[in-house]
């Protein structure tokens, strides 16, 4: 099994609700992201195109993070998930160097706060505290949801079927541009997507192979 | 992770409905350990993108915890006011607060009851309009309703023509059968609008089906950047290409739904010398009727008269069949005639229609061309593509029916709507789908659907809360019985937004202009910078003392300094507001700490045609809200405000002034009395009152508990609804405009009496292109059109506080920045971060950062939403962006004529500044 997306840009709108529930539902602290969306254009007037290009971690096959990491802090899961032990890790920040991707944080400051000066609100205390507290002084990542997809499985649920074992930016799609499945299985939702639109991966070039897939 | 988890004593996810902007999407929030951490979509309702949200909704965590949120009534200790001066709060008790209100609302109600304004009052700050507050203000009294707020830029003139011809305040591709779709100025189905999750969703299907958008809009934004084809566009020439357009479809190619055309629009009906209908016995004598005065719930109203006459003197048609004149709905009508010349009566006369085909012969290609910058080949080959995409005389089976198939629309909102010929424009643009009978039929131009049944099984016992119909009225045309905002209220007998039927103009000296523009209804005139010269001349006095309101006008809607002169004029304004603002922080006696829309509860909202409903076969589906979260410190909803008012001022006025509410609320709905709750004499939560409607709606079975359990209920849409035009008899009258024929020569006589002008030559039946005060200025520095545009990130002028939205605004090149064509502003020496500044050629300025892009029209520049916030209550938002709204001149003469609407485009020019010596904001 090798989980991946597959984000379809014709039906993406540019609204940012994938950046924006990453952020809720891991409580990410300001200036943190796991998953953005890229804007611009190309073309000149008046033959323009407006490019919005919606980019997470990219699970790589061949991870360059996983390759520098000194603790083995970054791993690959047999399904295909590249994740940060946060325990393991010691906050070398290699991996981000690495990624040609640009998609690691360093979690230097656990306490800054939404409001500057005003103090950590419920909302981002009960966040870091329960719904999902982060290490400090870690690199971190999206690991398409996969303390969700393992609680998802645990209940009996199919991964990218129902939403309780659904990445959450998956879910928060209005437009439903995103699906996440197995790229193992020639037959499931993600792979039957790449074949039929022709999907491509974000530079391929680099041999890193993708597990994130994009549809024109 | 760290080791020190906290205990986690509640988790749970709880159905309620999002309140961000005005669409209301189903939503669940997570609760954990009574903290609202997560907020998601409803995957099984229509009501929303079925499981997504917009991240506006997903940041509405941000407003609950928002530490700047007020938490006590505030009183302003320093007597001055303005723009940038400091109030001086001083914190009181809620009784010190009434104690302030009630003497001064009892003595002005008495005096006059004009003198108190309930403006847009209510609503947690949020644009949602349906709360519980009209029925407390209608049992307090009359009162004025003059709209404040960014309402102003709204669809002025496009909210009655969708009510004119769609029984509906928005307009839509039918989304799941359109194949070809024109957009004119519109965002709809970009996560930003009227239904906004609910077109996303629908519009992305139809994308992935093939469905081809053609955008025409200044700006490649998020619609035309989905588009099959940008179109750029001059602002304020979008009549004139769509009129081109029609011209192509009638004159040159003749492809026209001649059945639709007959039967449903008035085509067919006789016109004379007089421009007017031809009737049974002679001309119009017009029918008497009722006009509310107010916004909401108002319960003052006066007598009108309506344009059109009754069902002893109907308009007459030619039946080509038997060769002679008969009314229109005549059944022994054989065939009707679209051209010809007809005599009847001794009066010589034409059809609707035939008047129209010679009139289209004015708008050539080359003419419209030339005002839009769009190349005659582009225009010619969109109305082609559009005509044969129409496929007329095909038909589809949808669950049995066979229906006409028309797979086109066209639609328009503020972009090309918001200009001085909003009223013709709008028109042509419905013209050029009911041309080709794509009006309420599948594939075709949409509203939201105008016609229930009733919830399957409820049909009988529902008294109507969700039971409502469009109807064939005045003159056969189509009438609405539910319309605009507001919940269950009947508009049959107050037609509350100036669809159909159309009263005369008559000069009644009212200072909100409703009496001389009578066909729409939101009107500048308050903020104007020109009111009292304005009102001078009609005779008018503006008496608001006393103003009540929950929205920021001074940042929404026009020049800021018109406003502020506005908003000082008016004696004691008492603010409800999660945030200070703008207008709160300079004009505000008294600020009341509101409750947002995850600390109430309301059945009220999920009630209206608006918004709430997906358009096409998409079922049905009906929220409510629950608090997820109890307000803290001394936080109270306007709507509880506003009872609290209710009881002190009965005291004072020896009435029961709840009573009268709670009934007003309960017949209105409207709930079968079997469920009214016994006492009438308490306050009413939102929660008993929504038990006795659902109750009545749904069945004993599903009251509030079973609401608050499930969230919505669901259920299929029938295609009678769905399709209601083809079942009923009405027609629309989208051909000739028969009504400003009568209203032409009492304008002229107003202008000439009074000294405003409103431009007679608008006031033509037949649908034209006009040009406005932005085509008109001369001086050559002023070569820019500046406009201001939806942002998929913004809603209103409240959502730039939430810092997530933030986050997202400084990551894109456009919320912050003012945009234009990257060619003409290297012309202009600029390169992207330059600080500029904007002048209008009336002088009012703005600054900000350029960013310059191929996808802009080079002669315009674009400023996005309501940024450029000062208000110290919103922190996140201070100082970000730059305002576009303070550049609009505020005067009569930059309103549409007919309408009233006002421009909302200016000319400008553009230079760099210096940012030492100015000072970069």
């Amino acid at each position: 099994m090798r989980l991946g997306m597959v984000i379809d840009r014709k039906r993406c709108i540019g609204c940012y609700s994938c950046q924006i529930s990453c952020k809720a539902a891991h409580a990410l602290p300001p200036d943190v992201f796991f998953g953005r969306v890229l804007v611009s254009e190309t073309g000149t007037y008046p033959t323009v195109t407006k490019q919005i290009l919606p980019v997470l971690c990219n699970h790589c096959k061949e991870a360059a993070c996983v390759k520098v990491c000194p603790t083995g802090a970054t791993q690959k899961r047999e399904d295909g998930i590249v994740y940060v032990n946060s325990e393991e890790c010691v906050g070398c920040r290699y991996c981000i160097v690495a990624c040609p991707y640009q998609m690691r944080t360093y979690n230097s400051d656990g306490n800054k706060e939404y409001w500057p000066g005003q103090g950590l609100t419920e909302l981002e205390r009960v966040g870091r505290e329960i719904l999902y507290p982060l290490e400090p002084n870690t690199v971190i990542k999206c690991n398409f949801c996969m303390e969700k997809l393992d609680e998802g499985l645990r209940k009996g649920l199919k991964i990218g079927i129902d939403r309780e074992a659904t990445p959450t930016c998956v879910n928060a799609c209005p437009v439903k541009a995103r699906t996440f499945g197995d790229l193992d299985d020639p037959n499931s939702n993600v792979s039957k997507l790449i074949k039929e639109r022709k999907g491509y991966p974000l530079h391929s070039e680099l041999g890193t192979e993708p597990s994130v897939y994009y549809l024109d | 992770m760290q080791n020190a988890k906290r205990e986690i004593w509640e988790d749970v996810w709880l159905h309620t409905q999002c309140s961000r902007c005005y669409n209301d999407c189903g939503i669940q929030v997570h609760r954990v350990n009574g903290v609202a951490v997560e907020i998601q979509g409803v995957p099984d309702s229509t009501h929303g993108a079925m499981g997504g949200l917009c991240s506006k909704g997903l940041a509405g965590l941000q407003v609950l915890y928002d530490p700047n949120r007020l938490n006590t009534p505030l009183r302003r200790t320093n007597p001055e006011k303005g723009i940038g001066v400091d109030p001086k709060w001083k914190k009181i008790t809620w009784e010190e607060a009434y104690d302030e209100i009630v003497p001064r609302l009892k003595k002005l109600l008495e005096e006059d009851p004009r003198k108190v304004s309930f403006g847009q009052w209510g609503g947690g700050s949020s644009p949602s309009w349906s709360t519980g507050t009209p029925s407390y203000l209608s049992s307090m009294g009359p009162y004025s309703g003059f709209v404040w707020g960014g309402g102003l830029q709204c669809g002025g003139a496009s909210h009655p023509i969708g009510g004119i011809t769609h029984g509906s305040w928005s307009v839509v591709p039918d989304f799941k059968y359109s194949n070809y779709v024109l957009y004119f100025g519109a965002s709809k189905g970009h996560a930003a609008g009227h239904s906004a999750m609910i077109t996303a969703r629908m519009a992305a299907e139809a994308r992935a089906r093939g469905m081809k958008m053609i955008v025409f809009d200044p700006m490649c934004r998020v619609a035309a950047s989905k588009a099959f084809e940008w179109v750029p566009i001059v602002p304020g020439t979008d009549g004139a290409v769509i009129l081109a357009m029609c011209n192509i479809i009638v004159n040159e190619l003749g492809i026209i739904d001649k059945p639709f055309l007959k039967m449903k629009t008035n085509a067919p009906y006789l016109v004379g010398p007089d421009m007017k209908y031809v009737r049974e016995n002679g001309p119009a004598r017009g029918v008497k009727g009722h006009r509310a005065l107010g916004q909401q719930g108002e319960n003052r109203s006066e007598e009108i008269t309506y344009i059109g006459d009754d069902e002893t003197n109907k308009p007459m048609v030619w039946d080509v069949g038997e060769g002679k004149a008969k009314v229109y709905d005549d059944p022994t009508i054989k065939d009707y005639a679209l051209e010809g010349n007809f005599e009847y009566r001794g009066i010589k006369c034409q059809p609707s229609f035939q008047l129209l085909k010679e009139h289209l012969k004015e708008y050539t290609t080359e003419m419209a061309s030339k005002v839009s910058s769009i190349p005659p080949e582009t225009i010619r080959r969109i109305a082609t593509d559009f005509a044969h995409e129409a496929r007329v005389g095909s038909t589809i089976n949808i669950n049995g029916h066979i229906l006409p198939y028309r797979p086109v629309a066209a639609i328009i909102f503020r972009g090309g709507e918001g200009h001085g010929n909003a009223y013709h424009t709008c028109f042509a643009v419905s013209l050029i789908s009911a041309l080709v009978g794509a009006v309420e039929t599948p594939g075709g131009t949409t509203g939201w659907p105008a016609r229930t049944l009733g919830f399957p099984g409820r049909e009988e016992q529902d008294p109507g809360g969700f039971k409502w119909s469009v109807f064939k009225g005045l003159d056969g045309f189509l009438q609405n019985q539910r319309f605009g905002p507001g919940s269950g209220r009947s508009n049959k007998d107050v037609p509350y937004h100036g669809e159909w039927p159309i009263p005369y103009p008559e000069w009644k000296h009212q200072p909100g202009l409703i009496d001389i523009q009578p066909a729409g209804r939101f009107k500048y005139i308050v903020g104007g910078s020109d009111r009292d010269e304005v009102w001078k001349k009609l005779g008018a006095t503006y008496p608001v003392e006393m103003m009540f309101i929950s929205r920021n006008p001074l940042m929404s809607i026009g020049d800021r300094d018109a406003l502020a002169n506005a908003l000082k004029s008016i004696k004691f304004v008492v603010v409800s507001e999660l945030f200070n603002t703008e207008t709160s922080e300079g004009f505000a006696d008294i600020v009341l700490p509101d409750g947002c829309y995850l600390e109430k509860d309301s059945w009220h909202v999920g009630l209206m045609q608006n918004f709430n409903h997906a358009w096409g076969m998409d079922d049905w589906s009906y929220h409510i809200t629950q608090t997820i979260a109890k307000p803290t410190h001394q936080r109270k909803s306007a709507d509880e405000v506003t009872y609290d008012l209710a009881v002190r001022l009965g005291k004072e006025l020896g009435r029961n002034l709840v009573r009268e509410a709670n009934e007003r609320f309960l017949r209105t709905a409207p709930i079968s009395k079997e469920y009214w709750p016994n006492d009438l004499d308490r306050y009413l939560t939102a929660a008993e009152l929504g038990d006795a409607f659902t109750k009545s709606t749904f069945g004993p079975e599903h009251g509030w508990d079973w609401f608050k359990k499930h969230g919505f209920m669901r259920w299929p849409k029938r295609v009678e609804e769905a399709y209601w035009l083809q079942f009923l008899p009405m027609r629309i009258p989208v051909i000739y405009l028969e009504w400003l024929a009568h209203m032409k020569p009492i304008v002229e006589d107003i202008n000439q009496k009074t000294g405003v002008f409103m431009d007679p030559v608008q006031y033509t039946p037949l649908i034209s292109w006009f040009p406005c005060t932005i085509h008109k200025v001369e001086d050559p520095e002023y070569d820019l059109y500046c406009y201001s545009y939806r942002d998929i990130l913004h809603s209103s002028s409240q959502t730039m506080e939430q810092p997530w939205l933030d986050e997202a605004s400084q990551m894109n090149p456009w919320t912050y920045n003012i945009t234009m064509n990257a060619e003409t502003g290297r012309k202009k020496g600029l390169k992207d971060g330059d600080l500029i500044e904007v002048e209008t050629y009336l002088g009012r300025k703005e600054k900000g950062t350029v960013k310059l892009m191929a996808g802009h029209h080079p002669l315009t520049v674009g400023i996005s939403s309501t940024a450029g916030h000062f208000a110290k209550g919103q922190p996140i938002a201070f100082g970000k962006g730059s305002n576009f709204n303070t550049l609009l001149p505020m005067t009569f003469e930059h309103t549409d004529p007919v309408a009233g609407n006002l421009e909302t485009c200016v000319r400008v020019t553009v230079r760099k500044i210096d940012e030492n010596k100015e000072g970069a904001k």
